[in-house]
Formats: C-alpha cells, structure tokens, sequence
C-alpha cells in the first residue's frame, strides 16, 4: 500500500489545483478501504491546512475528504467533532442535495454511531438520526447520486449490526440488494464482513461460517475492519459442529453465489420473524 | 433509435470533407459542457446535472476520444475534470477508464 500511497503524489510538479485535490481523494478513499488511521490523519492535516488558504476547495472533494476521515477515526474511537463542525459548514453553504446528504450522514451518522465522539449534542434522540439518515438516503436517490445513497444506507446498518436482532433481516435485505443492483463489488465485500457476525448473533452460525469460508478463501477482497471481522466471526462460530463444512462451501462459492445465499438465508429469516 | 441516428452521422462526418471541422467544434461544446455540468451538479439544480450526463454520455465519450487523438489536452483534461465527480455519484465506472487512458 505504501507504493500506491507514494504514487499518489500530490507534490509532484505542475499539477493544477483540482489534480491535487483528487489526489488527496484518492488516498482518502485508499485510507478508507484500508481503516489506515495514519493515512487518515495525513489527510486531516492537509484539509486544514487548505481550508486556511483563499481558494475554496471544490465543495464535493472537500464533502467526501470530511465523510471519510469522520468513518476512519470513528471506528478507531477518536473524537470527530472536528469533521461533525466542517460537514455542518459545508451543508449551511452550499445548497446542492447529495452535498447535503453527504454532510448529514456525518452530523447524524456520526451522533447515532459515536455519541461520545461528537462533543457536546445534548437532547439528541437516536431515532432523529435515523430520520434524517433516511432521509439523506431519499435525497441523494431522488437527484441520481446513487453512490452517496448507497454510503447513506451503510451508516444506517451500523445500528443493525450492533443489535442484531432478527427483525432487522428485512432491511438488510434491501441494502444488499440494492449494492448488488447498482454493481458496488467494494460495498458488497463490506457489507459481507460487516454482516458476517451478525448471524451467529441471531442464532445462525451456518451463515457466518459460510460468509467467512468465502471471505478467508478470496483475501484479494479485504475491505474495511476486515480482520476484526475475521476474528469475531471466528470466535461466534466455535461450537458449529459442522462449520468447516460451511467455511468449504463458502469458499466455493463466488460473489454472487454467496450474495444470492445471503439474500435467501434473510428473506428466511424474515419470514420466520414475520410468522413467529 | 437515438443511438442509430448518432451512428449514422458519426460516419457522415467521417467520410466529408469537413470532418476535422466539425469534430473540433464537436469538442468545443462538449468541452464546454462538462463545465457546465460541475457548475450543475454543485447546484440546487444537481439532478438536471445527472439527466444531461445520462443523456450526452455517449457524446462526451466521443469528444473526449477525439481530445486523446488530436492531443488537445486541455479539453480532455476540461471533459474529464467536468465529469469525473458526476460520474462517481452516478457509478459510472468508464470515468475512471478515461482518466487511464488520459494518463497514458
């Protein structure tokens, strides 16, 4: 990674200013992929020291650059009051929706997610967050913004996942099929990791088993938190007697082998919650 | 239909003899019209933004082809900048095939 990150070089000469945004874009999105907390930071302090000087950055750049520091440092515990104050500027001035919506998955993804990291937000409800990310989400559709509806759409499973409870199955249904539609290979390997504890939590260890099978067997797809992930679903899957048959299956399998798997262990257990 | 239609005068152009002309004022539009659509998509008026990009993507793919081939560079750089955050929000992965090919 450290190569990519050095080819990324926003101090080569002659660049025009919106190259070295990009540039500055792209290890942001590289930081992401990889939770790299220090890549992250680097970034950070290059948006300050830009947002000092009198050429605006370009609003959508600077949007993103505030989104995925906010993730990074989030899911590492660091404070985000920071990004949660640039994102609530950004929104005031510029009236374009998937801006908008981009600055309220921060403001209110990150008050839901990380209450504790996001300075003072006295009298904040959880479902408020919601609403507003839902409505974020509406937003961004509504004007064709799909990959910011689909971003909007993970910050709304971080709730889920956390609680994991069956009932939840008919939501997350929604979200990976809608990846899977819009062809977001990287948000379905996420959401995979991501959801792979949440079935032994609920009850189904197979599906864990099988989600890890699959995810161990093609590491070229590692994505976010992905050895946390690993490593839990690992420990919730102890007592499955039959889980290195699962993980075999799992590992036979290709993406969309194993995303119409997981959609059809959800609508089960969606029915199931609905009859039960 | 629409697709057809572009095809054919594609060829017509081709084969007159004002076929650099033409191209180059091809260009010059839809080099000014990436423009057009960053200053959109940054707007309350965004979804238009996306409509335009739906609707001239084929367009914008030829000018930007004929910048690359004529080395004109500051309009392919112009058409790909233009676009480029456009086409993120939209997944429109070829984007990221042109920033290759411009790099190249």
């Amino acid at each position: 990674m450290g190569r990519l990150c050095a080819r990324l070089d926003p101090d080569a000469v002659g660049l025009p200013p919106l190259d070295v945004e990009m540039i500055w874009m792209a290890r942001a999105n590289l930081a992401i992929a990889t939770g790299d907390i220090e890549l992250a930071h680097s970034v950070e302090a290059w948006l300050e020291l830009r947002s000092g000087e009198d050429a605006a950055l370009d609003p959508i750049i600077h949007a993103w650059l505030i989104h995925h520091i906010a993730v990074i440092k989030g899911f590492a515990g660091e404070d985000v009051s920071v990004q949660l104050a640039d994102a609530t500027r950004l929104a005031s001035r510029w009236s374009c929706p998937s801006l908008r919506a981009l600055a309220h998955v921060v403001i209110d993804g990150g008050r839901l997610n990380w209450p504790n990291l996001c300075g003072t937000s006295a009298g904040d409800q959880a479902g408020d967050h919601v609403d507003a990310l839902r409505a974020a989400a509406q937003q961004a559709r509504s004007v064709g913004a799909v990959l910011v509806e689909r971003v909007t759409s993970n910050w709304l499973l971080i709730p889920m996942l956390g609680r994991a409870i069956s009932d939840d199955a008919v939501e997350l249904h929604v979200t990976l099929q809608s990846h899977h539609d819009a062809r977001l290979r990287m948000f379905e390997h996420a959401y995979l990791t991501n959801v792979m504890p949440w079935f032994a939590m609920i009850g189904l260890p197979r599906g864990t088993a099988t989600i890890l099978g699959f995810l161990t067997a093609n590491p070229a797809v590692e994505s976010f938190d992905f050895q946390g992930g690993v490593a839990k679903a690992r420990l919730l899957i102890t007592d499955l007697a039959d889980r290195d048959e699962f993980e075999r299956q799992g590992a036979g399998m290709d993406i969309d082998t194993l995303v119409a798997y997981v959609l059809h262990e959800l609508e089960q257990i969606a029915a199931t919650t609905v009859n039960g | 239909m629409l697709e057809t239609l572009r095809q054919f005068g594609e060829t017509r152009i081709a084969d007159g003899p004002d076929a650099v002309t033409l191209r180059d004022r091809h260009l010059a539009h839809y080099t000014a019209l990436a423009t057009q659509l960053h200053e959109l998509q940054v707007s309350p008026n965004e979804a238009e933004a996306h409509t335009r990009l739906d609707l001239e993507w084929d367009n914008l793919r030829a000018a930007f082809g004929w910048a690359l081939a004529t080395q004109q560079d500051d309009d392919a750089d112009s058409i790909l900048s233009g676009t480029s955050l456009l086409a993120l929000h939209a997944v429109r992965c070829e984007n990221a095939e042109w920033a290759q090919r411009a790099s190249a």
